[in-house]
């Protein structure tokens, strides 16, 4: 509440809600409610995070922001002449345009004035390192170069309000680093008030003064940071452990890999145990897409979670495995210890497995397992 | 109002961009620009040799007589037909930033009346060509342009603000129009055809807008002024009535655009 009376509020969300029509065919349409109740305040100079999974109506929030949207329903209540602006990159950008009259067309089309894009031509130049560049057009870019002009464009402007979506970092390695530094820097800065908008949670951490976490078109938490980054990561460890048992009851290895990292675990022993060959991978019954890629901080909590070894428990009770008998066609998926017939390749593709993973063994070992099932059989 | 302020506020943003989409226009093609030139003269000739020459109906005047009819037409139908799809196109913006969406249309206006001043070269040209000298009645020629700016901003305004909501309106318009070309005796006189036939065709605004400008440029008298009158409040009533619904329909747009 501090915060509130001490700094002037620029805008304010009372129960806003927005919902589309869908499509069904060409009779039948439905309501979709993509924002039901939010309510929020912005102050000058905060930065605020907004932080929510995909489809939790984060991109309807900003463009009811960025004035693109009315609400359906509730109030939105803005200090007259307020400017807010989305950071969009390359925002109508025409390719046989050169670069530099590409960046004043983008420029205006983000409000800014004509002379003030003029002036700063030769700062965005540098800063996107174009050099002459600037006046070959737009088509003969490589596809970093757009992003690096597109970047120093918008981030030229300079609404009351600036909106930022999950971008902050574009082009190559080095000029991701930069484009990441001076953008971090100017949503925290106590001049600027941005709205951030995330499904990174350190980040939002790191960067953002206030947070309001959105699920479902509703706000479930705002406040204070830390406050409100603690539960969505809470709910969102839980709702990652019950997605898990859900895949474990279907039958399927559980592979999670942490974002940015690149070694693959498999959840099992009551642990998340290191695969380190693709042999190996595969062997389990690995499939690349059906690899589960998760925040490092997710990974963490799994690794500790109490959950997680009731999840493994039951892994452990699923061994999976797909056999086929020597000199047949019939392949056949070993669950525990029972033989089941796999009757398609879609069949087999359902059950977490491809024609890589499938292992042939003698016609004694699959009598052997159909009478005394798998256990000292063979070493799975 | 709020519209025309609009248009005025951004007036930088509508210069630069159809100034942009001109440029880009003309960088497109190996000729560039010098096919705002051409295309004027390929049509003038197409129409000479279907209808003056296979069709006999040349003789005289024919050649400035279809010329002034075709230059003056091209600007209407580019304007319009481009002019209508503007708000839709500009999809990828609209759902971006919030900026007046008359600005769309507008801009598409204004490329093609450049189009068009610069189609005026091959006008005048063939004007002189053929022993025609400027005289008073040609400082009648901007009260005409503006009379048909009017009327294309009346047409285009309105079916601007409801192409983003059913996309096919656009191809109807264009079809629509190309039937109306031909009823607008852009290549043939009105005077050749069955007295019935003339009765119909003076329905049609466009027949009255083109002999307006033949009548200065070529006959000097002076135009039906009944008839200029009453295209221009036709076009003043549309560009109002499209403005109002395109400022109406604005935060709609950006929720119904999904491209």
């Amino acid at each position: 509440m501090n915060l509130e009376t001490q700094h002037e509020t620029l805008l304010s969300f009372r129960n806003v809600g927005v919902s589309y029509w869908l499509r069904q065919n060409a009779f039948k349409r439905s309501r979709h409610f993509a924002l039901k109740d939010v309510t929020f305040d912005l102050n000058r100079g905060d930065s605020l995070g907004v932080i929510g999974r995909n489809g939790c109506g984060k991109s309807t929030l900003l463009r009811l922001l960025a004035g693109v949207m009315a609400p359906d329903h509730g109030k939105i209540a803005a200090k007259p002449g307020l400017r807010v602006s989305l950071l969009t990159l390359q925002l109508g950008f025409v390719d046989y345009l050169s670069g530099r009259e590409n960046a004043i067309l983008s420029g205006m089309f983000l409000g800014m004035k004509k002379r003030d894009i003029m002036n700063r031509l030769n700062l965005i130049i540098e800063f996107a390192e174009l050099g002459d560049f600037i006046d070959q057009p737009l088509s003969t870019y490589s596809s970093g170069m757009r992003a690096r002009l597109g970047f120093a464009v918008a981030f030229q402007m300079d609404p009351d309000i600036i909106l930022v979506d999950e971008v902050l970092g574009v082009g190559d390695a080095d000029f991701q680093a930069k484009s990441v530094e001076i953008m971090q820097e100017r949503i925290q800065s106590a001049n600027s008030t941005v709205v951030f908008v995330s499904h990174s949670a350190p980040l939002i951490k790191k960067l953002c003064n206030r947070a309001i976490w959105l699920e479902n078109g509703v706000v479930k938490e705002s406040g204070e940071t830390a406050k409100v980054v603690d539960f969505y990561e809470t709910a969102l460890a839980e709702h990652y452990v019950r997605q898990i048992e859900t895949e474990i009851k279907q039958g399927l290895p559980v592979f999670i890999r942490a974002k940015g990292a690149n070694t693959i675990y498999i959840l099992r022993d009551r642990k998340v145990l290191p695969i380190r060959s693709w042999d190996e991978f595969i062997a389990l019954g690995g499939r690349t897409e059906a690899i589960r890629v998760v925040l490092p901080d997710i990974f963490a909590a799994l690794q500790d979670a109490r959950q997680v070894d009731r999840v493994i428990r039951q892994l452990e009770a699923n061994v999976f495995c797909f056999v086929r008998p020597q000199g047949k066609k019939a392949v056949f998926a070993i669950r525990n210890g029972k033989l089941i017939p796999v009757e398609s390749p879609e069949d087999l593709a359902r059950l977490g497995g491809h024609p890589g993973l499938i292992r042939e063994i003698t016609l004694e070992q699959f009598f052997a397992i159909r009478d005394e099932g798998i256990q000292g059989v063979l070493d799975f | 109002m709020r519209c025309i302020a609009a248009v005025w506020t951004y007036r930088h943003l509508i210069a630069h961009k159809s100034w942009a989409d001109f440029r880009a226009e003309s960088q497109r093609t190996f000729l560039g620009i010098a096919w705002w030139l051409l295309d004027p003269v390929i049509n003038v000739i197409i129409y000479y040799l279907c209808f003056g020459v296979f069709m006999n109906r040349a003789g005289g005047d024919y050649i400035p007589y279809l010329t002034t009819g075709i230059i003056a037409w091209m600007w209407f139908f580019s304007a319009l037909t481009t002019g209508a799809s503007a708000i839709w196109n500009n999809a990828q913006v609209i759902r971006q930033v919030a900026l007046p969406k008359i600005i769309f249309p507008v801009a598409q206006i204004a490329v093609c009346t450049y189009r068009f001043l610069f189609s005026l070269i091959v006008l005048f040209s063939i004007l002189f060509l053929w022993g025609y000298r400027p005289d008073a009645y040609w400082l009648l020629l901007p009260l005409l342009m503006a009379v048909e700016l009017l009327f294309i901003a009346g047409l285009t305004f309105v079916f601007a603000a409801f192409v983003p909501f059913v996309p096919d309106l656009a191809n109807f318009i264009q079809y629509a129009f190309r039937l109306i070309f031909f009823l607008s005796c852009v290549m043939y006189k009105l005077e050749s055809l069955s007295p019935n036939a003339q009765a119909w065709l003076r329905y049609n605004p466009i027949v009255y807008l083109l002999d307006a400008y033949r009548d200065v440029l070529m006959y000097h008298t002076l135009p039906n002024f009944a008839a200029i009158a009453a295209i221009s409040l036709f076009g003043l009533a549309g560009a109002a009535a499209g403005m109002l619904l395109i400022d109406r329909l604005g935060p709609i747009y950006a929720k119904r655009i999904v491209r």
